[in-house]
């Protein structure tokens, strides 16, 4: 037993010195992964919707959010207005509501659908969720994170 | 009768009610289904799938919406029961407290020994039951927000608040399709809260449109009648409830009624702009087209719009050629698929001897919405002064489609068989007519009493139409089935009449300041 922990600590200090001087390497740079999940709350899902969203194509946490590590949850209600555009945009709840709310409030604003049939998307409103996080070693694991997250009530 | 009891409430299985000292509790439809499923399981944990099961029947809902159903029955229950539902995560939810039932019939007296020997069974297993309830379950954990499913921390007021404004939005878009998402919209948000007016006129609202715009259900009809008088019961001078209620009575066809409800709610508020377009259009089909203008001028819409084709139709009958077709052509452009355009200028281009044109717009419409019974029955006479055979066959056959006891579709079918010489199936005393009903029906009746060869009825009918406001007399002559009336006194005196009173309206339109097109 003792003779296998002090192998177990050996490789271990071993291994620590050989990650180290790899990092050394790389200069010791720090990876923030951050990702953004939406959660349509009204209606349930985006079948419902009469429009898709063009612009961002794939939601990724906004440089300025990542800048001031901002990070939470917050839940819009909105309307797509008939050029695909988010207008009436009312902060139903953001946690935490300090720095958080102005990086959101401005993504979601740059946002823009298209109307899924040729007659044209009908002016509706929405209720959305959205989860921004920051963590994880991987952009897998920082996806997981907001998932968890995404489940959680968005209460301080 | 089976009551149940828990904590201090009792479950009324047979009247679906739950009390709570003596007092009824607002737990129905939905909400007590949840309630019931909850019990159902004895305090064991109810998966989110078996819940959608039982509660929505099987329904794919989404673990969100059983989320609010359970925030609605824990805000229906007493106050001090917040810990009598337990949120197990990814799990599912518990009824927490200890579940007796209770007979509540009378019980006979004299129990046979099977009855006995069954209810022994009970008792023993019920001691047994609760000797392992309390040994499982001895009390109630206090609930952390943790351990909650997402309900992500709003209150219900938010989802509901957003639900009908989208439940309005669909409505205001005009087409069938947004018209039935909408009335599924309203039917949900109606069976949670029947007592709120905004759900209920709107849910009544989308109803008529579906009868008025999109030729559907009239069974729907009673329904809409009780809830439009519910609301003016309770707000006898909203003039949106007077609005609605008129709108029943015009698509009930009794439109003196529906004016009188229309000229109140103007009266209240003279700004609302689908108060001043119902009463502007019912003046039109009653022939006052001078009162009718006057307000179309009034009412400009959002994008800053007059009623184009409503005026470019009161241009028309006022033998306005000109300008009829300048603003029929600028609504066309557009609106390319507003039905009500569309037909008024294929009826406008059929009285100018421009045959093949209207049968071209309305083609048109066809392809771009499938058309409604008015549509495909003006293809069909228009179809016929072509000698189109096959269009006229076709669009007898998508009118009756759309909807099979359409009395305007039954008068040209019975006309057409006529004129086959076959047997004519639809007896002349088959829609009751009024006072009251619109004056376009008298012309059906008429086209049907010609296919019944009775001349003196289609002409009693032709001469209520024109005493009651239809004065299209050039439309009239266009339409196969009067041709062979042609030379009749009578008829001809009719078509003057209605004539001179056009003359008489358009000399009180002339006098109106009418704006021209390209400026607005």
């Amino acid at each position: 037993m003792k003779r296998n922990s002090i192998i177990a600590a050996l490789t271990a200090a071993l291994l620590t010195l050989c990650f180290s001087s790899v990092s050394q390497a790389n200069q010791d740079r720090v990876v923030l992964q951050a990702d953004v999940v939406e959660t349509l709350l009204v209606p349930e899902t985006a079948e419902a919707l009469s429009w898709q969203r063009v612009t961002p194509q794939e939601l990724a946490m906004p440089r300025g959010a990542v800048r001031a590590g901002a990070k939470g949850c917050a839940i819009f209600s909105f309307s797509i207005n008939s050029k695909g555009e988010p207008t009436n945009i009312k902060t139903e709840k953001v946690v935490p509501s300090f720095g958080l709310r102005r990086h959101a409030k401005n993504y979601l604003e740059s946002w823009r659908f298209e109307p899924k049939s040729e007659g044209g998307g009908i002016e509706e409103s929405v209720l959305l969720r959205l989860d921004f996080c920051t963590g994880g070693a991987t952009p897998k694991e920082a996806n997981e994170i907001c998932l968890y997250q995404a489940t959680l009530p968005c209460n301080k | 009768m089976d009551v149940l009891i828990t904590a201090k409430l009792e479950i009324n299985l047979e009247q679906r009610t739950v009390s709570h000292n003596q007092q009824v509790l607002p737990i129905k439809g939905l909400t007590f289904d949840m309630l019931l499923a909850l019990l159902d399981a004895r305090n064991h944990i109810v998966s989110l799938k078996e819940l959608s099961l039982q509660v929505w029947k099987g329904k794919v809902v989404s673990d969100d919406t059983i989320a609010q159903r359970i925030s609605l029955l824990r805000k229906a229950l007493p106050n001090d029961s917040e810990n009598y539902i337990e949120s197990v995560r990814s799990e599912g939810y518990r009824w927490l407290p200890a579940i007796k039932k209770r007979e509540v019939e009378e019980q006979p007296s004299r129990k046979s020994p099977a009855i006995m020997l069954v209810i022994g069974a009970m008792a023993v297993f019920g001691i047994l039951f609760m000797i392992w309830f309390s040994a499982y379950q001895p009390q109630p954990e206090p609930i952390t927000t943790q351990q909650k499913p997402i309900e992500h921390g709003l209150d219900i007021s938010v989802y509901t608040r957003i639900k009908l404004a989208r439940a309005q939005q669909y409505a205001s878009a005009p087409t069938a399709e947004a018209n039935r998402i909408a009335i599924e919209m309203y039917r949900d948000l109606y069976a949670d809260s029947q007592d709120d007016i905004l759900v209920a006129f709107g849910l009544a609202r989308v109803l008529v449109d579906n009868v008025a715009m999109f030729d559907g259900d009239r069974t729907v009809l009673p329904e809409v009648e009780r809830i439009s008088r519910d609301l003016l019961l309770q707000q006898p001078t909203e003039p949106g409830f007077l609005w609605l209620r008129g709108y029943y009575f015009e698509v009930t066809g009794e439109l003196p009624t529906a004016i009188d409800y229309y000229e109140s709610a103007a009266q209240l508020d003279s700004e609302d702009a689908s108060v001043g377009l119902s009463l502007a259009s019912l003046y039109v089909e009653k022939g006052r087209l001078f009162d009718a203008m006057s307000l179309y001028l009034q009412q400009i819409s959002d994008n800053q719009r007059y009623p184009l084709a409503p005026i470019a139709y009161i241009f028309h009958l006022t033998d306005q050629t000109a300008l009829a077709r300048e603003w029929y052509t600028a609504a066309v452009q557009l609106n390319p698929d507003n039905e009500y355009a569309r037909i008024r200028f294929a009826q406008f281009l059929l009285t100018n001897d421009e045959h093949q044109e209207a049968l071209d717009t309305l083609l048109d419409l066809h392809r771009l919405t499938g058309g409604t019974v008015d549509s495909h029955l003006t293809t069909l006479s228009t179809a016929l002064l072509l000698n189109d055979q096959q269009t006229v066959s076709q669009s007898l056959r998508q009118a009756l489609q759309i909807s099979p006891n359409d009395f305007s579709a039954l008068a040209w079918q019975a006309w057409l068989d006529y004129q086959a010489g076959k047997p004519v199936t639809t007896p002349l005393d088959r829609l009751p007519l009024s006072e009251q009903s619109h004056p376009e029906l008298y012309i059906s009746k008429s086209i049907l009493a010609l296919a019944h060869e009775d001349i003196e009825t289609a002409l009693v009918m032709l001469s209520r139409a024109q005493r009651l406001g239809y004065m299209d007399n050039r439309y009239i002559e266009q339409l196969m089935p009067f041709e062979q009336l042609a030379d009749n006194r009578l008829f001809q005196e009719l078509l003057l009449m209605m004539q001179s009173r056009q003359a008489t309206q358009r000399q009180r339109i002339d006098l109106l300041n009418i704006p021209s097109l390209s400026g607005n």
